[in-house]
């Protein structure tokens, strides 16, 4: 199975879009009518998008380490998260 | 891409695709993720809202007859410091998208400053506006933000149906005027028994003055609107009915399986869901649908400061907010034994709070009428 395929059998959820709405939260639905086809096409799109993102940005930040604990790599001083390069191998 | 483990996986925000995702445990590996402590931790309890929606001022001038948060010309608004310390909170809890709102929130003329205080903060900033106002100088300040919706119920009459007055030809030109500048634009559409027979046109013509999305909204008996006249607003039994076919006409007309168009419909509106029984609640799970999420991952933030389960809800401390979770959680028949529960969660409860004075089963779910009235006979 490649790493696509694996990453495809565990997305639980698929948001698309923004939104932009700001009193109610809202959904993408148009999906649900659209072809297996289709749809299997969107959580392919999805996994393959997954798969290429190459910055990896963790939050909320972990909190900071304790005296004598080794300072975790996610770890930073109040900042929001940890941010890295190599988060896909 | 952005990050946040969950004791069962991680929810994903991409940054390059506009889309959320939850990717479990084996998901996330095979990603390249490791969520290290949170997996093995015991429970997780509830995690951080992955939406807040932010109320960035109490002024609005347009006097909206159905307006859920009272909003008045004279209306509260909080300095930018404050706001700012309110945007660190959020960023601080891993909430991942801000929705900017109201009042009307172009009144602010640090608008454009907040979504890139924002941004760089990790947040994702999106903006719903009536369109009033919005001069071609203030659309160059929205850029920061990643869609800008306007309210748009129709046009003329339907539109002023919804609202009390014809502000239609002024979202009409800020829609095209946010278009032309290249701001991904939507429109939100509250749907009312007057509003409803007009649905199709008013898409028509979002779509034709640059809009690439609908977010159809339930009206719902919150501020101005929490008055009897509710009943004689909200959708008929036969517009509920016709609901989703009527969305199946419009996503077949916009061919939105091409995806250059898009139809939202808010949380409330998921129990119309239930009145065809072929959209399974499997399908409605993994492409994202959220039905009441108030207090679980949605949360909204009043101009006081005060949280809330949601916009249309009154704030709430630990105990209110869990009394809501509680009850989406197991909510009576005949939600307790419904397929799309674990989607829905009960319907509306700002609705059913009004109706039934209770937290309970949504009085105009399909599903529900039809128990009723079969408990009834
Ligand atoms: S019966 Fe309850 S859970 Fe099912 S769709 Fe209706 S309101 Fe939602
Ligand atoms: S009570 Fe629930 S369904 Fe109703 S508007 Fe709030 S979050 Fe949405």
């Amino acid at each position: 199975m490649t790493r696509e395929e694996r990453i495809a059998r565990g997305l639980r959820v698929v948001r698309l879009g923004h939104g932009a709405n700001c009193s109610s939260i809202g959904s993408v639905v148009d999906t649900l009518f659209a072809s297996a086809v289709v749809g299997g096409a969107i959580l392919a799109a999805i996994s393959a998008a997954v798969a290429h993102e190459k910055r990896v940005v963790v939050v909320p930040a972990r909190p900071a380490a304790k005296e004598g604990e080794a300072v975790p790599a996610a770890a930073a001083d109040g900042e929001r998260a940890k941010e890295t390069d190599e988060g896909t191998p | 891409m952005i990050v946040r483990y969950e004791s069962w996986g991680a929810w994903v925000k991409l940054e390059e695709t506009a889309a959320l995702v939850a990717l479990d445990q084996d998901g996330a590996r095979a990603a390249g993720l490791d969520g290290e402590d949170a997996w093995s931790l015991p429970g997780g309890g509830p995690s951080a809202p992955v939406e807040v929606h932010l109320a960035v001022t109490g002024k609005c001038a347009a006097g909206c007859e159905g307006c859920y948060l009272d909003a008045r010309p004279d209306g509260e608004e909080p300095p930018q410091e404050t706001l700012l310390a309110r945007l660190d909170a959020l960023a601080a809890q891993g909430v991942f998208t801000v929705a900017f709102g109201g009042g009307e929130p172009i009144t602010r003329d640090d608008l454009g400053e907040l979504a890139v205080a924002a941004r760089a903060r990790g947040l994702t900033p999106v903006l719903t506006t009536s369109g009033l106002g919005l001069s071609d100088a203030r659309v160059a300040r929205l850029d920061a933000f990643a869609q800008v919706n306007v309210s748009y119920d129709g046009a003329g009459e339907a539109y002023a149906s919804v609202r009390g007055f014809d502000g239609a030809r002024a979202a009409e030109a800020a829609i095209e005027r946010l278009a032309r500048a290249g701001v991904t634009v939507g429109v939100n559409v509250v749907l009312t028994r007057q509003s409803f027979p007009h649905l199709e046109e008013t898409i028509r013509r979002a779509r034709a003055l640059g809009a690439r999305e609908a977010q159809l909204l339930r009206y719902k008996p919150a501020g101005r609107a929490a008055t009897l006249d509710y009943l004689a607003r909200r959708l008929s039994v036969a517009q509920v009915d016709a609901f989703v076919p009527t969305l199946r006409a419009i996503a077949a007309e916009h061919a939105c399986d091409e995806g250059a168009f898009h139809v939202r419909v808010d949380c409330a509106l998921v129990p119309f869901l239930s009145g065809d029984a072929s959209l399974a609640a499997d399908a409605l799970a993994r492409f994202g649908v959220f039905g009441c999420e108030a207090g679980d991952r949605l949360a909204a933030m009043r101009v006081d400061g005060k949280s809330a389960p949601c916009s249309f809800a009154p704030p709430a401390d630990d105990a209110e907010l869990a009394r809501w979770r509680a009850y989406a959680a197991a909510p009576d028949e005949p939600c307790a034994s419904c397929t799309l529960r674990p989607v829905c969660k009960g319907g509306c409860k700002v609705v059913s709070s009004f109706v039934d004075e209770r937290h309970g089963p949504d009085p105009e779910c399909p599903r529900v009428r039809a128990h009723r009235r079969a408990s009834a006979s």
